[in-house]
């Protein structure tokens, strides 16, 4: 049975098939795939919602409607959707380094398992992200604002 | 009245800005990332930057930093509105001269507050 690649002797090491670590990427690749789907999902639907929501408030901004005081509360709930209409931007930076992150881990998994053979271009490593996830809320509450 | 440059990659957050900045009374310009935005201000003067941090080509730090050393935006207050909201780059914020640091998503109520405070 082939496996991987044996590095040095000072590092634990883990010795697994390479038709395994093949399918272990191929996996990895389609989560991503299907993250980027997510995203263009959410994006057109983003697009959608947004002109409904333009629409709705230069509806209700008619010089006929503006003066109507029962439609004050239709005006304030749409004002308040704004913090929640911001998930889009959102979901997609998580989406966006979460994908970064897959991929890393799928193109280290290949090379260092793998490497390259003789004559054979060596493939571009995509580094896996450094930095956290830079969006840590688990919530759609407003954020905090701090004046210097 | 007063004229905002807002400066964001997500087409969506750039809607939500300028749709409660122009309910508010404010004159928005939109910028795509730091490099338009940086562009967009060598031909205008405006009241107040409102900028994200991760974008493509110049984040939000570098255009701040850029900004003030420009003669024309040493005090213009500059608010980065970021998803980020670590101690980290809210030092590196104010380090780059930002005038504040605003953590998504924004209470647009709030959003219109600080920003009276801080243009003068």
């Amino acid at each position: 049975m082939q496996t991987s690649a044996q590095p040095s002797l000072s590092t634990p090491t883990v010795a697994l098939p390479v038709m395994m670590v093949a399918e272990v990427q191929d996996s990895l690749l389609v989560v991503v795939h299907d993250l980027e789907r997510l995203d263009g999902l959410l994006a057109h639907a983003m697009e959608n919602l947004m002109q409904r929501f333009t629409s709705a408030s230069t509806e209700l901004d008619a010089p006929s409607l503006a003066t109507l005081k029962e439609l004050e509360g239709v005006r304030l709930g749409l004002r308040s959707a704004v913090t929640e209409l911001q998930f889009q931007d959102m979901a997609s930076q998580l989406i966006g380094h979460t994908s970064r992150i897959l991929q890393g881990c799928a193109y280290r998994l290949a090379s260092e398992s793998m490497g390259a053979e003789d004559g054979e271009a060596v493939p571009f490593v995509e580094e896996v992200p450094e930095r956290p996830n830079p969006v840590t809320q688990d919530e759609m509450q407003a954020g905090s604002i701090e004046l210097f | 009245m007063a004229v905002i440059l807002t400066v964001d990659d997500s087409p969506s957050m750039r809607k939500m800005v300028s749709f409660t900045l122009i309910a508010a009374g404010y004159q928005v310009v939109e910028a795509v990332d730091g490099v338009d935005a940086f562009e967009k201000a060598q031909g205008q003067a405006f009241d107040l930057v409102l900028t994200d941090q991760n974008m493509p080509r110049l984040d939000g730090l570098g255009l701040t930093r850029k900004l003030r050393e420009h003669p024309d935006f040493k005090s213009t207050p500059i608010l980065m509105l970021t998803t980020e909201s670590s101690d980290l780059m809210k030092q590196a914020g104010r380090a780059a001269g930002a005038t504040g640091w605003l953590v998504k998503p924004f209470d647009p109520v709030r959003l219109i507050e600080v920003i009276k405070k801080v243009i003068k």
